[in-house]
């Protein structure tokens, strides 16, 4: 590489300032990938590892290899390699780029065989060996295979040229036979682990990663960097360079065998990045000044300003792989991700800039430096630091910075879907939505054989994609944005996801079955339940063997006394969280909750009370508060709280009641059904006080798949799995409530549905009085008593009674089929 | 809608204004111009009285009203301990929060360096410190937006 041709190097200032243009639409790709809302980064952020790794690092080695052979043809190389860099960039037809990366690996192949007929070496045949990586990599790309299932033999490309680099520039140091057999086992084994890889990624990603660790111990024990770092200058930065590599080649390494094979989460993130920038790019930094000289036949004076980027690459890499891939810190992933952009960018800089300075007269150069030495450009400096690092942290972890009180899209569609059975026939397109967080239809059913096109549109306000485990895949689409995703024919079931990391964690999970495997073979996710209602509910929904079975020895009871009035101003803060919650013997749902519970906290005040219910969202939805007692415009008083946010929701209460509070945020049956109600208890003037007060909350339960939210289709269809008061089916059977003989004892109704009405009654206590609309309908002077108290959806009242004797008084409702699904209890009365 | 929590608001900004803004006058205008001007001892003098005029007005008046004001707006804005890591502007305002808080140890660290003759290191810090400062600005003109 060394060896300089009196050539001038024009091709090389044509293809470099392109392989720049490369560079950046990558890293635009990346910010991306790395969850920034940046415009237009669509197929760069597809394309993001090819762009990088071949378009912009290979289009650099084809260049340098076509500078040293000196040959009209080995241009091609870099030339087709950036033509089809670009072309993949503009967005072209990917068939069409990915061909032309093709020839680029085929002509550099064959540019080794070039030169290692000049002169054979073993270098020579093992950069031919990686070059072959390319052409594979690309090959299979052609035909359709995923990038992420090619990460080996990209690698086979880079970490065989790169360590072939150093054979070759130990070639003076005495390297013994020995030594160059012990690489050639090395570089032999991970080929071996790459090769296998094409049919058996698991495996092959484990031995491949055997292959990177015995490089790194070839690297580490034959190279001479280990002496030279106690060099100076020049030497020095190229041997802390080369050292810093190799830590994270091992790293690397060590993650492919302990992990193995992976795609699209933090390990894969993990796996890809500590071989691809802590080692290729830190082996870039360090060989730059000898290489850069050759390529553009200018000198590169050596700056110690190149440590700059060499130590910001590293230390961003530490926080991007250590705080945020293994430690799962959001904030430290997307800052690290992008220091290391600026890492690269920052050494392309100072590259540029020395070149520039050193073709100058010497004095400008010491004026510039002295100028950059100045305390205020210092200062400037470093308060750009602070202001990069301050921007990014304060826009981690959303798109925007919502303001907590305006108001957002509510993160759930109106009309969801959740199984869709492909109707057979040749070809069928199933339209499929991506929103936050979720994929619907979660399932999609087709008959064996069948070929599916997925219509995929994105109708979220974050940008999201589909990616199937067969590898196809959309783009990243923008908001509004559509694409047709071709799954081909179907012949076994299949899972998708959404690549932008964190949705596929939070939810964004679909699967593909087949008709004959649907009803046994179901993978569960929290929001399968998701439902049309004009859909039939799912065969994969939690069924509960026996409502009145003895709950779990954990199992609390909610606590149905009702609290004193304190004061007559009530602050509250309620939390909004999705709680995973037994809510019938053997089924557990992923509940919507005011503050944890379902029914949420009773609040209990008179007439003329200030009610401030602070709510603040800690989920990924949009929820509100409507509270019956409250009046005006709903958009103003029932105000949208968007996920992290918080509001404060004031009212007077005029009139007593007992009332109903609930999200009404759409689909607002959704919301009720799972979990997000609880009763407002207005005392009317000169209630009398009573030995005991219990509120009951009637509500049913629409059982999803385990762990999931609520089947949808079933609520639409009113067919409740269970009825319950207080959110667990004969729960006050099992801890029955208490009164004593001569008690007058008051319970307070409410009932939320979200569609039964429940007519409230005591076995063997008849009610003196009867509270409902607002009016007492039957009090202890009337020669009348009244037997039920019949609550309907969305209201609420009372009742009074005393026993006469001690014994076990069965309460229910007398809607008989509800009071068998659980809405009934037990008041035990002692003597 | 002029209310007392806008009165509130209003003292927090015409606050940071008089900090952010003497901070940019003295740095931008006031010293290069003593630079020039003046002979060497009585500029020393007259920049490092300034410098402890302006810290002892931040100590004073500046940090009790900044951070009196400040909380009384978070109250009202129902900002929460938890609320503070919640993407958007919980986290907005707590960067905004740190970054206050390295600019007045920067600040500190500026005035003991000047006090101890480190002049260069000093002024790099000054600048460090004013970009910091407006960097606060750029945050609070996030969470208004």
């Amino acid at each position: 590489m060394t060896d300089a041709r009196p050539k001038p190097g024009g091709q090389a200032r044509i293809l470099l300032p392109s392989a720049v243009i490369v560079v950046l639409a990558g890293l635009w790709g990346a910010l991306a990938r790395l969850g920034y809302h940046v415009p237009a980064a669509a197929t760069s952020s597809a394309d993001h590892g090819v762009l990088m790794s071949l378009g912009f690092i290979g289009t650099l080695i084809a260049v340098e290899r076509a500078t040293a052979l000196g040959r009209w043809w080995s241009w091609i190389a870099p030339a087709a390699s950036v033509a089809g860099s670009v072309w993949l960039v503009l967005g072209g037809a990917a068939s069409a780029g990915r061909a032309l990366l093709v020839v680029a690996g085929v002509v550099l192949f064959v540019t080794y065989v070039a030169l290692d007929r000049i002169q054979r070496s073993t270098h020579n045949t093992l950069m031919a060996v990686a070059a072959l990586g390319w052409v594979v990599t690309t090959a299979f790309m052609v035909a359709g295979r995923d990038v992420a299932r090619l990460v080996p033999w990209l690698a086979v490309f880079l970490v065989i040229t790169i360590t072939a680099e150093r054979l070759e520039l130990s070639r003076t140091l005495g390297i013994t036979r020995t030594a160059r057999k012990l690489l050639v086992g090395a570089v032999l084994i991970f080929l071996v682990g790459a090769t296998i890889s094409i049919w058996r990624s698991q495996s092959g990603v484990r031995v491949g990663g055997i292959g990177l660790l015995a490089m790194t111990l070839w690297l580490v024990t034959f190279d001479i960097a280990r002496r030279t770092v106690r060099q100076r200058g020049i030497t020095r930065f190229m041997a802390a360079g080369l050292l810093a590599g190799y830590a994270w080649l091992g790293v690397g390494g060590l993650l492919w065998l302990v992990f193995g094979y992976h795609v699209d989460d933090h390990v894969y993130d993990a796996q890809l990045h500590a071989v691809f920038l802590g080692f290729v790019l830190s082996m870039i930094f360090a060989h730059a000044p000898v290489i850069v000289p050759t390529v553009v036949r200018r000198p590169l004076p050596y700056r110690s300003a190149f440590y700059g980027p060499l130590a910001l690459l590293h230390v961003s890499l530490v926080l991007r792989i250590v705080g945020g891939d293994a430690a799962g810190s959001q904030a430290a992933w997307q800052i690290g991700g992008v220091l290391n952009e600026v890492a690269l960018l920052g050494f392309v800089g100072v590259t540029a800039s020395t070149l520039f300075l050193a073709g100058r007269r010497m004095p400008s150069v010491h004026v510039v430096a002295r100028r950059l030495r100045s305390p205020a450009a210092a200062g400037v400096a470093l308060g750009l630091v602070v202001t990069a690092v301050a921007v990014v942290f304060a826009n981690s972890g959303s798109s925007s910075n919502a303001d907590p009180m305006s108001h957002h899209d509510a993160a759930t569609g109106t009309n969801t879907v959740s199984g869709v059975t492909a109707p057979a026939g040749a070809t069928t397109t199933v339209d499929i939505s991506l929103v936050e967080m979720r994929i619907e239809p979660s399932t999609v059913i087709v008959t064996s054989g069948q070929k599916l096109i997925l219509h995929v549109t994105n109708k979220g306000h974050m940008r999201h994609d589909l990616k199937l485990s067969s590898g196809v895949r959309t783009t990243l689409l923008n908001p509004g944005q559509s694409a047709d995703l071709d799954a081909g024919v179907v012949t076994k079931a299949l899972s998708g996801w959404c690549t932008v990391p964190g949705h596929r964690a939070a939810g964004m999970t679909m699967n593909i079955e087949l008709a004959s495997s649907a009803s046994k073979n179901f993978t569960g996710n929290a929001m399968a339940g998701m439902g049309n209602p004009n859909s039939e509910p799912s065969a994969n929904d939690a069924i509960s063997k026996d409502l009145a079975a003895q709950p779990s020895s954990g199992w609390k009871p909610y606590d149905a006394m009702l609290p004193p009035v304190r004061g007559s101003v009530h602050d509250v803060t309620w939390h909004v969280k999705d709680v995973v919650t037994t809510v019938a013997p053997g089924v557990t749902q992923t509940l919507w909750t005011f503050d944890g519970t379902a029914p949420g906290p009773i609040l209990h005040g008179r007439v003329g009370d200030t009610f401030n219910v602070t709510l603040v969202n800690d989920t990924d939805m949009a929820h509100n508060l409507d509270f019956h007692a409250e009046s005006g415009p709903p958009s103003s008083v029932m105000v949208e709280v968007p996920p992290g946010s918080s509001h404060t929701y004031t009212f007077v209460a005029d009139r007593a009641g007992a009332w109903l509070y609930h999200c009404g945020t759409e689909p607002m049956l959704l919301h009720m059904a799972n979990g997000m109600y609880g009763a407002l208890i207005v005392d009317p003037p000169d209630l009398a006080p009573v030995a005991k007060q219990y509120v009951l909350v009637g509500s049913e339960f629409f059982f999803g798949p385990q762990g999931g939210i609520g089947d949808y289709a079933k609520m639409a269809k009113d067919l409740p799995d269970t009825v319950v008061f207080n959110g667990y089916p004969f729960a006050y059977t099992f801890a029955p409530l208490k009164a004593e003989v001569g008690d007058r004892v008051r319970v307070w109704v409410v009932d939320a549905g979200p569609s039964r009405s429940l007519a409230f009654h005591v076995v063997g206590a008849p009610f003196d009085t009867l509270f409902l609309d607002g009016s007492y309908h039957v009090k202890p002077s009337d020669a009348g008593g009244a037997q039920t108290l019949p609550v309907d959806p969305g209201d609420g009242g009372f009742v009074e009674f005393s026993f006469t004797q001690p014994g076990e008084y069965p309460f229910l409702t007398h809607v008989m089929a509800d009071a068998v699904l659980g809405a009934s209890g037990t008041f035990s009365v002692s003597g | 809608m002029v209310s007392w929590w806008s009165l509130v608001r209003f003292i927090h900004v015409l606050s940071a204004a008089v900090w952010v803004g003497g901070q940019l006058t003295l740095s931008l205008l006031f010293l290069p111009l003593l630079r020039n001007k003046l002979p060497g001892e009585l500029r020393a003098t007259l920049s490092s009285s300034i410098g402890r005029r302006f810290a002892f007005y931040t100590m004073t008046v500046f940090l009790p009203v900044q951070v009196a004001s400040g909380i009384g707006l978070a109250i009202e804005h129902h900002v929460t301990w938890a609320s503070l890591a919640h993407p958007g502007y919980g986290r907005t305002l707590l960067t905004k929060l740190v970054v206050f808080a390295v600019v007045l140890v920067l600040s500190g660290v500026h005035g003991w360096l000047h006090s101890t003759g480190r002049t260069v290191q000093a002024r790099a810090l000054a600048v460090t410190s004013l970009v910091g400062s407006c960097v606060i600005i750029l945050l609070a003109t996030a969470l208004a937006t």
